[in-house]
């Protein structure tokens, strides 16, 4: 059940690209599915999350950066690095909610605190 | 982005003309056909109208013709129809090692039921050797299986020279021509072909149909016991709609075959012919005794799924072997039974042009591919 977080992230990905790339449209829902899929304990039904880590590594062996795409080609590999990727975005949004909840509460110009 | 097709050996779009010849039949004349009434005797005539066209393909007698659900019951209604009704005449099968793995599997099945099973071994085209089939054939033997084309990598068999080699010891031949059927001219007759197999949904039919051809006179055994309906040999309600459409898909192919024909060889020969300019690349199957419409390559230090699902990111529909074992990890039968290595069986390509294929489709499969090939090979442990 874990394993949708790598889905998950690559939802997300696509929802904010999609906003300035209309063609990554269909990879929402794509991965949508698969998260569901992967959130039920299934495997992945239109092979998204397989489909997700070849576009990658092949990325990097475009770019000329073959062993990294070697490594994220592997599928354990991908795995980790997106639940990692997850984890570290989920933390990084935590922490932006704080502060924007404290500079609402507090904002810093009142205090004089950004010199305006 | 558009889809461009070329998995037309694993399936195809119901011709239009084929979807309007089937409507009625779904709810207007949808009588059972065993029926005695009006809508029961019009659903027979339609059944019986498209037993003709499918007969009329291979000229064949429309009363040596059963309709079943696929190839696949065709298949298994052949062989295990014709050995346990011949089996106090003999226990020997002789069949290929390339056949599509309904054969395979039937074949394997009736091994286990105390019959023998003998594979003639073929060459690096995956051509029958004719010497060793005559080898192999002995006094018990009942049934001679050899696929019309095989599905992977398109070689055609030769499979009037096999018809004639059976009847002169006297043993039954059965040939699975889903592949070739409304492609390329069969008359069984000609062929001495004593069981045909044939699906609908290789050439734009429904899929859930398919036929067999079984000449008057073999004895076989049906595998479907019932009310008796298509001659006794496969009860269960016919599938009238199915039948109906692929009686029409019959017909259509039978009147373009010849042209169509031309066109799909010049498609093919363009692919060949530019694909082969990659590195490290040739074409599997026989160079010329294959069928019009199918090009299959194998790429050294790349792995075949990773290069279907990167020309379906690009818009290409392509596979690697036969649709019906592609959820298998195991390299493919046929590839390793014309002497490819697992490694090179593993990194295969299998483009299959249609109908619906057009010049430009083949020129962008031309454009995409080296530079696809290119990157997976960057990625390569192996390279």
């Amino acid at each position: 059940m874990i394993f949708c977080i790598p889905c998950l992230v690559l939802v997300l990905y696509f929802l904010v690209a999609s906003v300035f790339f209309p063609k990554y449209r269909i990879y929402v829902k794509d991965g949508w599915m698969c998260f569901i899929d992967k959130l039920k304990g299934k495997d992945c039904s239109l092979s998204f999350d397989n489909k997700m880590r070849l576009a990658l590594s092949v990325w990097f062996a475009e770019k000329n950066m073959p062993a990294i795409g070697r490594f994220i080609g592997n599928k354990r590999n991908f795995t980790i690095v997106m639940m990692f990727v997850g984890v570290i975005l989920t933390i990084v949004s935590v922490f932006l909610f704080i502060l924007m909840i404290k500079f609402l509460r507090n904002p810093p110009c009142d205090t004089g605190v950004c010199g305006l | 982005m558009k889809k461009i097709y070329l998995d037309y050996a694993a399936t195809t779009p119901v011709d239009k003309r084929v979807l309007e010849e089937m409507k009625p039949y779904f709810s207007e004349k949808y009588g059972n056909a065993s029926s005695l009434h009006s809508l029961g005797t019009e659903a027979k005539r339609a059944l019986e109208e498209a037993r003709e066209k499918v007969a009329s393909v291979i000229k064949a007698n429309p009363k040596e013709i059963i309709f079943t659900s696929s190839g696949t019951e065709s298949n298994n209604t052949a062989l295990k129809g014709v050995a346990f009704a011949n089996r106090d005449k003999g226990k020997h099968i002789i069949t290929t090692p390339i056949e599509h793995d309904c054969v395979l599997n039937s074949a394997r099945w009736l091994k286990k039921q105390g019959f023998d099973v003998d594979f003639i071994p073929v060459d690096k085209y995956g051509l029958v050797d004719l010497e060793k089939l005559e080898e192999l054939i002995r006094k018990d033997t009942i049934l001679i299986s050899v696929m019309h084309a095989n599905n992977e990598i398109g070689t055609i068999e030769p499979i009037k020279e096999i018809g004639k080699i059976a009847k002169e010891h006297d043993v039954y031949f059965h040939t699975d021509a889903a592949q070739s059927y409304g492609k390329i001219d069969i008359d069984v007759k000609k062929m001495n072909i004593d069981l045909i197999t044939a699906n609908a949904h290789k050439i734009y039919g429904p899929k859930g149909v398919g036929a067999l051809f079984i000449r008057e006179g073999v004895k076989i055994d049906p595998l479907l016991h019932g009310g008796g309906h298509e001659f006794g040999l496969r009860s269960s309600t016919e599938n009238v709609a199915g039948i109906v459409g692929f009686g029409k898909a019959a017909e259509i192919a039978k009147k373009e075959m010849r042209g169509e024909s031309e066109r799909l060889i010049k498609l093919r020969n363009t692919l060949i012919e530019n694909i082969l300019k990659i590195d490290d690349c040739w074409l599997n199957g026989h160079p010329d005794k294959r069928l019009p419409n199918n090009a299959n390559f194998s790429f050294r230090f790349i792995e075949g799924e990773s290069l279907v699902m990167y020309l379906d990111m690009q818009g290409i529909c392509a596979s690697t072997g036969s649709a019906c074992s592609s959820k298998s990890l195991e390299p493919s039968h046929v590839l390793t039974a014309i002497g490819l290595k697992p490694e090179e069986a593993h990194g295969s390509l299998r483009l299959t042009t249609g109908r619906f294929t057009t010049k430009e489709d083949i020129d962008y499969v031309i454009e995409v591919l080296p530079n696809v090939v290119k990157n997976l090979r960057k990625l390569s442990p192996l390279k």
